[in-house]
């Protein structure tokens, strides 16, 4: 997998898997053929996805969003397969929010995992499926763990104008769980590792990037 | 090694274990039966120190009150627990927690591909597949897996009390040959203690116990060798000597 640096703000991907380390505050990437995107930055602005016809991409993102304002947009023609992981830690205050344009024939998978580090954070995810656009199927999951008594805000929202599609959304919000906790620690790990362990797998659950490379 | 004085254990103000009295010395090998609700799976949880139950009387294990230890440093002092249900924990795979546990307690000695080759020699004799080692905590295991994946932990982390919650639950007659052969290998080469909940004959059959307890109304109403547990098998816990036990203990 090449490990790159991305400086301009176009960036174009045919049949490639890249590890990207750093990107400008706003650039655009076109995704044709199978492309595998791990993107261990959360340090921009607004990141726009073109996907062309008859193409799939897995996209992933790691990292931790410290007073950060992110736009993602994705725009996939007609025939495509979108993964869109995104896995973060969050101090102070955030916002991140996703749009997604999806056209016929289309498999659109948003996932979001968010573990509070002291912060607060704004999510807002909107799937767009227009008119006499047919064959999606489109998912939105989103997941946090949050301290106790802290809060975070997600709004997911799907704009639907047409008949043939399977679309879903789902959110959950919790704590570390006791049970979780309680296995770890009966192996002897301290409740400090053990929660560090809990949440990093949390996040990495949802990454695929890493069992691809295996 | 462990010993039980006058426990009471309730939660939610419902009292499951009252005047609970148990000791296992140094390579002791016990069961503990009684029929399902009996508070079995509770004193399992209550040594571990889960914090979901209000307890009431002693645990010294080696003469250190266990009520005054952590979950960790019971752990840490040589307690592990075959739990029934064992969790599964996404993201999170075996060898980073046996690397986490191991270095917690200070006794990662081994580098890192001593540490593999240990692995997948465990692997190997626990007939389970070495990808193990780098899978999630029991995530998408089948009953038989996830008890095999206890007993990876156990090798790694050598207890020297362990308990057996129902291993022998969701396990069919070749893995159960499996489980019972590990546990008994591991014996003869640590002599641990080891405090076994099951319902099953054939385990204690492979496990041999060298002392038998029936848990009914709360406490251990009966204690006997190997003999009680057959007889447990032909009569039942509402059986003529479970009967007279509980009788003659009030």
């Amino acid at each position: 997998m090449n490990k790159i640096v991305v400086e301009q703000r176009n960036l174009h991907l045919n049949e490639e898997s890249v590890f990207i380390s750093s990107v400008p505050d706003e650039f655009t990437l076109y995704s044709s053929g199978d492309v595998c995107v791990a993107l261990y930055t959360m340090h921009f602005t607004h990141l726009e996805i073109y996907l062309e016809r008859n193409s799939h991409l897995l996209v992933e993102f790691l990292g931790v969003m410290e007073n950060q304002k992110s736009k993602i947009s994705i725009h996939s023609q007609e025939n495509t397969i979108v993964d869109f992981h995104y896995a973060c830690t969050y101090k102070q205050k955030n916002e991140l929010v996703i749009e997604s344009i999806v056209s016929s024939n289309a498999r659109n998978y948003i996932k979001i995992r968010a573990v509070e580090d002291g912060g607060s954070l704004f999510i807002k995810a909107v799937g767009t499926i227009l008119e006499q656009m047919k064959d999606i199927f489109y998912l939105e999951e989103i997941k946090a763990i949050v301290k106790n008594n802290n809060s975070i805000t997600i709004c997911p929202d799907l704009l639907v104008h047409s008949h043939e599609v399977v679309a879903n959304h789902n959110a959950s919000i919790g704590t570390v769980s006791d049970n979780e906790l309680f296995y770890l620690k009966s192996l002897g790990i301290s409740e400090k590792q053990a929660i560090s362990l809990i949440k990093e797998g949390f996040l990495k659950g949802i990454l695929q990037i890493e069992e691809l490379k295996k | 090694m462990l010993k039980v004085k006058n426990l009471s254990v309730s939660v939610q103000d419902k009292v499951i274990l009252e005047k609970f009295n148990l000791e296992i010395n140094a390579g002791e090998i016990h069961v503990l039966m009684g029929a399902n609700g009996a508070g079995k799976s509770t004193i399992t949880k209550v040594l571990m120190r889960d914090s979901h139950y209000k307890v009431e009387g002693d645990i010294f294990l080696n003469g250190k009150s266990l009520l005054a230890m952590s979950t960790t440093e019971v752990a840490q002092a040589g307690v592990f627990l075959v739990a029934q249900n064992p969790v599964e924990i996404a993201g999170v795979s075996n060898a980073e927690v046996l690397r986490t546990a191991l270095n917690d307690r200070g006794k990662n000695t081994m580098n890192v591909l001593e540490f593999n080759r240990k692995l997948t020699d465990l692997c190997k004799r626990l007939e389970i597949s070495s990808s193990f080692i780098h899978r999630d905590i029991n995530l998408n295991m089948s009953g038989g897996e996830k008890k095999k994946n206890e007993l990876l932990h156990m090798w790694m982390l050598e207890p020297q009390f362990i308990i057996l919650d129902e291993i022998d639950s969701g396990l069919d007659v070749d893995a159960l040959q499996v489980v019972a052969s590990s546990i008994l290998e591991y014996y003869e080469k640590y002599k641990p203690s080891i405090l076994i909940i099951t319902h099953q004959k054939k385990l204690l059959e492979l496990l041999k116990p060298q002392f038998v307890h029936i848990l009914k109304d709360k406490k251990i109403v009966q204690s006997g060798d190997y003999a009680l547990a057959e007889k447990v098998f032909l009569e039942g816990f509402s059986g003529a000597s479970v009967m007279n036990a509980r009788v003659e203990n009030e």
